[in-house]
Parts: structure tokens; C-alpha cells; sequence
């Protein structure tokens, strides 16, 4: 493992390790700490990638050799933890942060941590207003995704199997497998009604018709008429940017705010409220993309930045701001 | 989405509700889309509302949960 940049995304959902990929990917060197089931995700991109052994975890941490900068994605593992012994000894670190909810960062073991530990929380989304009191250095950053070469609509309709005018919704699965397995089956029976081709994206299960697995999915959203999804941070943020009409149904996580993230877009909480919303979007056209800049080259030039200067100066975060 | 919070689909729903149940009785189909009530809630059956999950309580185990964020 490279001592240069460790980018740590234990986080156990998919989306610490994609801001990690986005960052590394194009800083072109570091080294991505994540669970194993994702390194397909990181070889496909070229980024270096370990993971720790499933049992003597904080073992490992304390004989891993100390990164110039340790960049810590969000998770609670990695700022009191089993990072604790590496965080010691890293010259500097760096924390990654989504919107969270306060408690998280404001429970007392946390809260220091922060504090004491962490040069600086770099946040890609709008904190919470009570973390504003937080005693660490704060640059907020658009938001921190892979954004990968969109394929065109033809080509990803062909390679889906989708015939040319047939209505497609593309569902994203994310969370519990069980959920997951719930929600595509109730798609079946939406799609069949609504005379649409479904296809369920997975990582977890079983890729047989509709579910497919697809990395990327980002480049495959221009196939869609419609998108159904958790609320999670790529999946919003990515769909957003693309301009794809897209129901949300917000999963309970015990961090992450899907609720809030989900704030100004249409939300189904019930297989009713799914199919209207379905409905509703299969016959509306597209929406307008949102234009945001791209944090994730943001932060790898913060990166550059602090590697060559050893310390930020204001001058260096505020363009970012 | 307005000043007053997320869009509820269900909630714009009634509206669209009143004039599709008019088109309804007007050209005698039967999508159970347009009807409430029972008839609409036995469209579905319960894995059908399994798959969304209710809010979360209170995050347990700050220091040391492992499953997804």
C-alpha cells in the first residue's frame, strides 16, 4: 500500500466508496480502503484498492504504514474506531462528509474526535446548521460524484434490450437485499401494468431478468423514461445532474438523512404512492439538469494543494467554497 | 417542490383522482390506478409495503455499527 493518500470508505454502503473512486480516480495515485465486495468497482477504474481481513481489523490498522493524508469518508468506524490507531500516527487527516445527522457528529466521543484529530471536514452536501460549531477547519465542495461518459440513450436502450419506444424504468437497488428483492418485484407488477420495460440495478442480487448489474449506473441514466430509487447521496445527486425524471423512496439509515435529501424531489412512501408517481413521470418528459461543479475534482486538487504545501491556506479552500 | 416540503405524490394524486374517476365513469374503464379506498389498497398485497421501511429510531452502537450508513 502506497503511503502517499489512503482514502478510507468502510462506511458499509456503496457511497463512501464511490466518492472515493471519484477523488482518486482523478488524482491518478492513492490508495482506496473499502470492504471487499467493491473492488470490481475499483479495478474497472484503475484505483488502487485494499481491504482489511473480516476478523483483526484493528490489528491491521495499527501495523498499516501511515499515509502522508488520511482522507476519512463519514463512517463512525473510521473517526472513533478501529482507525483510531492509524489516525495517531498520520501526519494529517481529512474527513469527508455528506449531510449527517447532528447527533452523529455531536455525541461526545465523536464530537472530540473531530476536533482533536481532523485538520479539516471538507462537506459535500449542506450540514446540518448546529455543526456549524464545530472547531475544525469547514470547506464545503459540490457535490462528489463519479460522473462517468453518459451513454447515449440508443446504445443503452440497445444494450439493455429495451425495443425502441417502449417506456423504461430503470430502478436503482440500493440497501437490505430483502428490501431490494420487495421493491423489484412490486416494479414487475407496476411495469406490467403500465405497459413498461423494468430493469432493477443490483450489486447484490441475482443478476437475472430485470435485475442487471451495471457500473457505472451513472452512464446508463439517459436510457431511462423514468427512475426509481432509495435517496441516497449518488443516487440523488446523479440523477439531478442528469435531467432524468425520478421517484424516490427514502430508506431508514442510521446516519444518513434520506428524508432531507429527498426534500425537493417526488418521494413515494407506499406502492400506491410508487405507481401514481410512476405514472405520473412515464408521461412528462425530461427535467431540467441540474449544473453543479464537480467536487470530486475539487477535493483531488485540495489534495495536490496540501501535499505540495504541507498546510492549506485560506487562499488555496476559498475558490471552492 | 414548494415552500412547504417534499412533494407527496399521494397527496397531488387526489386531485387527478377526482377527474380521472370522472373520465372513468365517462368512458367505463376500470384501471384500479384511479380508484382509493379499498378497492386500491387490496391492489396490492403485504410485500408489496414491505419494501419501504419505516423511519429509524435513535442510531445505536455509535462507535461500533458496521452496516450500511
Amino acid at each position: 500500500m502506497s503511503a502517499g493518500i489512503l482514502y478510507y470508505a468502510l462506511g458499509g454502503g456503496h457511497g463512501h466508496v464511490l466518492r472515493g473512486l471519484a477523488v482518486l480516480s482523478r488524482l491518478g495515485h492513492g490508495t482506496l480502503l473499502g470492504p471487499p465486495a467493491l473492488a470490481p468497482w475499483a479495478a474497472a477504474l484503475g484505483v488502487a484498492y485494499v481491504s482489511p481481513p473480516a476478523a483483526g481489523a484493528r490489528e491491521w490498522f495499527a501495523a498499516c504504514p501511515a499515509p502522508a493524508l488520511l482522507v476519512v469518508d463519514v463512517f463512525p468506524r473510521g473517526v472513533v474506531a478501529e482507525l483510531t490507531p492509524l489516525l495517531g500516527r498520520a501526519p494529517a487527516a481529512w474527513l469527508v462528509a455528506r449531510r449527517v445527522r447532528e447527533d452523529y457528529y455531536l455525541h461526545p466521543p465523536v464530537r472530540a474526535a473531530l476536533e482533536s484529530r481532523y485538520e479539516r471536514v471538507l462537506w459535500c452536501e449542506t450540514p446540518p446548521p448546529a455543526l456549524a460549531d464545530l472547531a475544525v477547519g469547514a470547506t464545503p465542495l459540490p457535490p462528489i460524484l463519479l460522473r462517468p461518459r453518459a451513454l447515449d440513450r440508443a446504445e443503452a436502450r440497445r444494450r439493455l434490450g429495451v425495443a425502441p419506444g417502449e417506456p423504461l424504468i430503470l430502478a436503482l437497488g440500493s440497501g437490505d437485499p430483502e428490501h431490494q428483492r420487495l421493491l423489484c418485484r412490486l416494479l414487475v407488477k407496476i411495469a406490467g401494468r403500465r405497459g413498461a420495460a423494468l430493469r432493477f440495478v443490483s450489486s447484490e442480487l441475482e443478476a437475472a431478468p430485470p435485475v442487471v448489474a451495471l457500473f457505472p449506473a451513472a452512464a446508463w441514466l439517459d436510457a431511462a423514461d423514468v427512475v426509481v430509487t432509495a435517496a441516497g447521496y449518488h443516487a440523488v445527486h446523479e440523477t439531478a445532474l442528469a435531467g432524468v425524471p425520478t421517484v424516490l423512496v427514502p430508506q431508514a439509515r442510521a446516519y444518513d438523512d434520506q428524508r432531507w435529501r429527498a426534500r425537493e424531489g417526488v418521494v413515494a412512501s407506499d406502492p400506491g404512492a410508487l405507481e401514481a408517481a410512476v405514472a405520473r413521470l412515464l408521461g412528462g418528459g425530461r427535467r431540467r439538469p441540474v449544473r453543479v461543479g464537480d467536487g470530486a475534482a475539487a477535493l483531488a486538487r485540495l489534495i495536490e494543494r496540501r501535499m505540495e504545501l504541507g498546510v492549506l491556506g485560506q487562499e488555496e479552500v476559498a475558490p471552492v467554497a | 417542490m414548494g415552500a412547504g416540503g417534499p412533494t407527496c405524490i399521494t397527496c397531488l394524486r387526489d386531485h387527478d383522482d377526482n377527474d380521472a374517476d370522472n373520465d372513468a365513469a365517462d368512458d367505463g374503464t376500470n384501471d384500479p390506478y384511479f380508484y382509493g379506498g379499498r378497492e386500491r389498497a387490496a391492489y396490492y398485497d403485504a410485500d408489496d409495503y414491505r419494501a419501504f421501511e419505516p423511519a429509524p429510531d435513535r442510531p445505536p452502537g455509535l462507535e461500533t455499527d458496521t452496516g450500511a450508513s
